[in-house]
């Protein structure tokens, strides 16, 4: 056991990388929110007045609003007047990457996400959010060629309004729940996709989140559409810089997927997690919701989830469409003090609608792990199909592992089925691998690797790699 | 943030707590008295609970909280059923409406002593016992149920006893013809290295008026007992019966018991927690449930690990028809010095009927690392298969889908030991699948 401690502790102490931060000149907005500070990045964004009476018809909504209380862990103390909403690097619209901060590429690369070689290597058409507002937009012409729009949210208000204003707050409606209306009423910039008819998208869309200016909740807004017949995979990765004040992420993500249209989301997240006594770390507050809204539409969540003091988010599909389909692929990784309560709702709506959820916990430390999930057979949702898996893996006694399942059945054609199971790596496994020379250290990256491995396997060839990677930093020094 | 609910029938009991305390016929001990004055503040708070409470999330007691109940009062009984089982070899004792009826029940075998209210209330013993296992600050109706029960028993099994015949508690309710509300208690005390089997039914017969039962059971299960109950409802329509168990499991103790629900019983709410207090206890839960019209049936189950090396096992099975609502709500908890547990939990349902609905939520909080927990919960139908291949020996639809009905709950009540206690479920599993009803799906 003695072991065990030694490497408990060399994994608890490992440092966060990529934490650095990154001196560029911000142009930010004093801390506080009221209708001022909407109409102020409203008007910043040369936004429609619709848009502007959407923003201050959620505030009015998100300040009678009261903090939830359902959640498994205390709410952190948050002071929402505290926070300052609009930060922007003053450098604007730059037409080409040479235009872009060298130091911003600089941090980039630290990240291994050089745009360059992203371009030259992979193909991969990359839309860099750095703090609110898009500095770099990649393949967008290649993109156009063939009817994709792929640009930050706010050039989309401003050259596709038609599109916005018919699907925004669709999916996710800003009295959803309380980072949704907040979201909605401050949200500074983000991305949107348009993938038009019979389209498939032959690139993945990616897009690197990061908090950078000091005290600057990020509140990104992605909406996505796959219009009839179009298949898109997007990605979405976040690393954030050291810090030792709490940073609130409130992100809210809509995806809309119409007849016989695939959407495959696929998120890595590593925010600063805290120190190993949990000080700092980033609140991940995220609503996901796809629709799948069209005959035979499918929609894909993967995610990858390892960074964070608290990771709070239920990537949803609802099914509405008949033949419609729903996936939910999920680890995370909680190591010191930090939570992850995650999962995500099915709702069946449509008929013969399927939904498939795969969750994979991996608790270390003192952190708590929670899977909440739903699963929704409506009476008109018939020969409906559900099958959900959710294991948790345990490493040291001080952690703590909850499932949260609520499932419900209401006709009587449909078959749902849920299992759970909650271990730790069994000892005859490590023992194994001991004897064919593996260390434990290695042996338990390699069961945790495997473990996984179902879900990693859904990743895209270029979030695998970073996925796999991510998953060894945070069990760098190892567990036995 | 009040989200209760006060009605009419609400204010009643508000208004009738201090008149009832005076027209208690024994003297209580000021520990319950306080007690009772705790929980009657607690529920003057929180009022009944509502579907804004988390656990009562899927079940609405709005209809079941008539306007015109009424605490119940003394009645007649010399006419009653007492619903003995024949063909079970037991000792039987009646309760009516939670009162002691001797002149209806047999004499003890050694080992067992029973304790009527009056008993329990001059036994200086159970002083700190009565209402001190069950106690929680937001359970509305547990606390509802400490702060009005006028009747309460004891059962207690001696140290070292093996009491060999079952003791059949038989808890049976008068028909009356108004709407009333009966709360009351018992206690269960199984001594160090005793081992006896409790058969609990609750039974009245066909009601006019609704009857409301809150009964509250306390039980503790000391160093190496073996404990089986058996609790089998057979109220009838318009009964509305809940339940709260809070089982205390010392070292090595065995507890077994099924939770049996094929009667026409209205709304049926279970809360079942059984707190392992010490090392290597074994727990095994099962539960059957049939519900047909619009029967609504919760099982609420806690099971709380707060000691190493404890097995638990939970089955629960039902089947769904009509407009029925069943609810399974199991929470397993490990704590964290609770390493070595085993807990395994499953739930299956088939759901035949387009308008019934169920609620599933196998729940897994865990704390400790060096476990092995499970969870499964199904909701689907009948194998097309299976059907097929019974219509292929000649068997007609509607008998072959009753049959594969009767196999699936017989999986939960062949685990009952007894043989002819299990006869007796089966012909109520067999009596509920004959209704007429049932031809459809």
């Amino acid at each position: 056991m003695s072991k065990d401690q030694e490497l408990l502790e060399e994994l608890a102490n490992s440092e966060y990388e990529y934490g650095f931060s990154t001196n560029i000149d911000t142009e930010i907005l004093p801390p506080g929110l009221n209708e001022d500070t909407v109409r102020f990045i409203s008007a910043k964004k040369n936004e429609p007045v619709w848009l502007l009476e959407y923003r201050l018809k959620a505030l009015k909504h998100f300040l009678t609003m009261e903090t939830p209380d359902w959640q498994n862990f205390n709410f952190p103390d948050l002071n929402f007047q505290d926070i300052s909403y609009y930060a922007a690097p003053k450098k604007k619209a730059l037409a080409s990457l040479d235009e872009v901060d060298p130091e911003l590429l600089e941090t980039f690369a630290k990240l291994g996400i050089s745009l360059d070689e992203q371009k030259m290597l992979s193909g991969v058409a990359v839309d860099v959010v750095f703090d609110s507002v898009s500095v770099g937009t990649s393949f967008k012409g290649k993109l156009a060629e063939i009817g994709v729009i792929f640009c930050s949210f706010g050039e989309a208000v401003q050259n596709h309004p038609e599109l916005v204003k018919k699907y925004l707050g669709t999916v996710v409606p800003a009295t959803d729940n309380l980072f949704a209306a907040l979201n909605a009423a401050v949200f500074s910039d983000g991305s949107f996709a348009y993938i038009p008819k019979g389209v498939r998208c032959p690139m993945e869309l990616s897009t690197y989140f990061r908090i950078n200016a000091m005290n600057s909740g990020q509140f990104e807004r992605t909406l996505l559409i796959a219009d009839e017949g179009s298949y898109v995979s997007y990605l979405e990765g976040c690393t954030a810089p050291r810090r030792d004040e709490n940073q609130l992420h409130a992100a809210v993500v809509e995806l809309i997927a119409l007849d016989d249209a695939e959407i495959k989301y696929s998120t890595v997240q590593n925010w600063y997690p805290g120190d190993k006594d949990g000080k700092g770390g980033v609140y991940n507050f995220v609503t996901k919701r796809a629709i799948a809204k069209g005959r035979n539409s499918k929609i894909s969540w993967t995610q990858v989830e390892t960074g964070s003091a608290i990771t709070w988010k239920y990537p949803s599909v609802i099914l509405k469409g008949d033949h419609s389909s729903g996936e939910f692929y999920s680890v995370a990784l909680t190591r010191n003090r930090q939570i992850a309560d995650t999962g995500t709702k099915m709702i069946h709506l449509g008929k013969n609608t399927r939904s498939r959820i795969i969750s994979k916990g991996i608790s270390a430390g003192h952190s708590h792990n929670s899977y909440r999930g739903l699963v929704s057979i409506n009476a008109g949702a018939t020969n409906s199909r559900n099958f959900t898996q959710c294991d948790s893996l345990l490493i040291g006694d001080k952690c703590g592992a909850h499932t949260f399942p609520y499932i419900e059945g209401k006709n009587s054609s449909s078959i749902v089925e849920h299992e759970a199971t909650t271990s730790k790596i069994a000892e005859d496994q490590i023992f194994y691998l001991n004897q064919r020379g593996i260390d434990n250290e290695k042996a338990v990256a390699l069961i945790v690797n495997g473990y996984a491995r179902e879900v990693l396997n859904k990743l895209p060839m270029e979030f695998a790699v970073e996925a796999q990677k991510l998953l060894a930093i945070s069990l760098d020094g190892s567990v036995g | 943030m009040k989200q209760g609910l006060y009605n009419n029938f609400y204010k009643y009991l508000v208004d009738s707590f201090d008149k009832k305390q005076a027209a208690l016929t024994y003297i209580e001990s000021a520990n319950l008295t306080e007690k009772r004055n705790e929980a009657f503040s607690i529920f003057k708070e929180l009022g009944f609970p509502t579907r804004k409470y988390e656990e009562w999330k899927f079940t609405s007691l709005a209809a079941a909280l008539k306007d015109e109940l009424q605490l119940m009062i003394e009645h007649d009984h010399s006419l009653i059923n007492t619903n003995r089982i024949h063909s079970l070899d037991a000792v039987h004792l009646v309760l009516v409406n939670g009162r002691f009826a001797p002149e209806l029940s047999d004499v003890l075998p050694e080992g067992i002593t029973f304790y009527d209210t009056q008993a329990t209330m001059a036994e200086i013993r159970f002083e700190d016992k009565i209402s001190t296992l069950a106690t929680e600050d937001d359970a509305p109706m547990l606390a509802l149920n400490t702060a009005f029960f006028t009747e309460v028993s004891v059962l207690e099994i001696a140290a070292h006893a093996i009491v060999e015949k079952p003791i059949h508690v038989s808890h049976v309710f008068t028909v009356n013809d108004i709407a009333e509300f009966v709360p009351y208690r018992m206690l269960v005390i199984a001594e160090k290295h005793s081992e006896a089997t409790i058969i609990e039914t609750f039974h009245s017969d066909s009601l006019v008026h609704p009857l409301f039962v809150s009964y509250v059971c306390e039980q503790e299960i000391h160093e190496s007992a073996i404990l089986n109950t058996h609790m089998i409802n057979t109220l009838p329509e318009n009964a509305y019966f809940v339940q709260h168990r809070e089982v205390f499991q010392y070292r090595n103790s065995v507890l077994n018991n099924s939770n049996i629900a094929l009667s026409d019983v209205t709304l049926l709410r279970n809360d079942l927690n059984f707190q392992l207090k010490d090392v290597g206890t074994e727990t095994n839960l099962i539960g059957a449930y049939i519900l047909t019209g619009d029967q609504h049936v919760d099982n609420h189950t806690l099971v709380d690990h707060q000691s190493p090396n404890c097995n638990t096992n939970e089955v629960y099975k039902g089947i769904l028809l009509d407009t029925s609502h069943a609810v399974f709500n199991g929470k397993v908890f490990v704590r964290p010095d609770a390493q070595k547990t085993n807990a395994f939990q499953q739930n299956n349902n088939l759901l035949l009927s387009d308008q019934a609905t169920v609620n599933s939520k196998p729940q897994l909080e865990i704390f400790a690392d060096d476990v092995k927990c499970s969870h499964g919960s199904t909701i689907g139908q009948m194998n097309e298969d299976a059907l097929f291949y019974l219509q292929t020996r000649g068997i007609g639809e509607e008998a072959a889908r009753k049959l594969i009905m009767q196999s699936f709950i017989f999986d939960v009540i062949s685990k009952i030991k007894i043989e002819s206690l299990q006869d007796y479920v089966s012909d109520l599993l067999n009596k509920k699948l004959n209704t007429e009803n049932l031809t459809v799906a």
